[in-house]
């Protein structure tokens, strides 16, 4: 499979596609997070939010492909995982670029999606219940109307929703890579 | 800052804009004076930012779903490789004749065997819910110890319509245990499309119909698992090559 074929494949979802690139790309991946400090958790979240990452800069057109694609890939994983393990404060690697990786995914571009990873990370962890429930609480859908889908109570719905965000929140929170979010950053974006 | 059902739905309100005009200019008011409100508005705003995108949502969802397959494929093919090395030769020869007794026989498991093959109970979920009545929560521990009967006594003495969609899956499973596929299959076909259990219950529905010998019926809602493309979906194609080689 081509490059171009790959890309394409992920942009437009295609299952076949992108299990064939997930199991052709994480044996590599896998070998240098062990190597270097990682558990299996980690080669798991740095993979699946590298692929993310390549999706999104897809979705924004946002990708000059100036080395071939596993190249470029393994760059996005390495990058997250220098950026993962500094947090972590367990060893600190100097971001010296190898021959052929990727050049223009900086460390500051991953830090702005790094929430976003986080955040979706424990949102799929919930039960499917409380997926499905929040995702129509953030359509701004009213209580009501969720009950209506769900063919719950309103009181139960509610409830429901508030013990499923808590948790969703705190699971957030307590991870060693979480960022606090600033007032400041929500009154800019409101504007 | 005490996180409250009350906040949550008044911080919802406000980044929804359905606050009333009072309603806003007094969480505003309030919002001005207090730091820790301040961050936790600014944390729900997040949330819903980076939830609302749903092709990212929907995305990891499906690579998530990817690893797991992947891993649980590495695994098989590793405790294969395993029992092979012990074994290798009395498999080989086992093969050898499997292989001639298909070749030659066109052998298929009957529906039956397939059904034992491809069925396990519906896990429970122990989560623990509030909300959720006493006599709702004793089935799901009688559920949960096996005792099938026990679920079916304790919920035919409840109304049907406080039934989650859970129950119903465990209220299907019972009925199906006892060989009661009737009442299984209206437990099941119960449970809407939007439903977090749909897809269990689709496939518990192809099962019931495969176990009671009804193939036509199996194949359908089989099909609509490959269709619907989520968690079932590889374990529907094997069934669905199996009970074709069945109808054939």
């Amino acid at each position: 499979m081509s490059d171009e074929e790959i890309l394409n494949g992920i942009v437009e979802n295609d299952r076949v596609i992108i299990k064939a690139f997930y199991r052709d790309n994480l044996k590599y991946v896998r070998k240098y997070i062990i190597k270097n400090s990682g558990n299996k958790e980690d080669v798991e979240d740095v993979f699946q939010d590298a692929i993310v990452v390549l999706y999104e800069k897809l979705l924004s057109d946002n990708l000059e492909l100036t080395v071939r694609l596993k190249t470029y890939f393994f760059g996005i994983c390495k990058n997250l995982w220098k950026q993962r393990l500094a947090k972590k404060r367990k060893i600190f690697l100097t971001n010296t670029p190898q021959e052929g990786e990727m050049q223009d995914t900086t460390i500051e571009d991953l830090t702005n999606q790094e929430r976003g990873n986080l955040y979706r990370k424990y949102f799929v962890s919930l039960s499917l219940a409380c997926q499905q429930l929040l995702e129509l609480v953030f359509e701004d859908k009213s209580m009501r109307e969720i009950a209506e889908i769900t063919s719950y109570s309103e009181l139960y719905c509610r409830r429901k929703k508030y013990k499923c965000k808590k948790s969703l929140m705190e699971q957030i929170e307590n991870d060693p890579l979480y960022d606090e979010v600033k007032y400041e950053d929500f009154i800019k974006s409101s504007l | 800052m005490k996180r409250t059902e009350e906040l949550f739905d008044t911080i919802e309100r406000f980044l929804s804009d359905t606050l009333s005009a009072s309603e806003r200019a007094d969480f505003e008011k309030e919002l001005d004076a207090n730091p820790k409100l301040q961050l936790e508005v600014a944390r729900h705003k997040t949330l819903k930012t980076v939830l609302q995108e749903k092709k990212l949502v929907s995305f990891k969802k499906e690579l998530t779903t990817i690893g797991k397959e992947i891993e649980e494929e590495n695994k098989k093919a590793k405790r294969h490789r395993y029992r092979y090395i012990g074994i290798a030769a009395a498999i080989a020869v086992i093969i050898g004749v499997g292989v001639l007794l298909y070749t030659n026989l066109n052998y298929s498991k009957p529906a039956d065997a397939l059904y034992s093959e491809y069925f396990s109970p519906f896990p429970v979920n122990n989560e623990v819910r509030s909300g959720v009545s006493k006599s709702l929560e004793n089935i799901k521990i009688a559920y949960s110890k096996k005792l099938y009967d026990q679920v079916i006594l304790q919920s035919s003495e409840i109304s049907d319509t406080v039934f989650t969609d859970e129950m119903k899956v465990y209220l299907g499973n019972s009925y199906l245990l006892v060989d009661q596929e009737e009442k299984a299959i209206a437990f099941f076909e119960e449970i809407p499309y939007k439903s977090g259990y749909y897809e269990d219950a689709q496939w518990y529905l192809s099962l019931t119909y495969l176990k009671i010998g009804d193939l036509q019926k199996a194949v359908f809602y089989v099909k609509n698992l490959i269709e619907y493309d989520g968690r079932f979906r590889k374990k529907a194609i094997q069934l669905l090559e199996e009970m074709l080689k069945l109808k054939n």
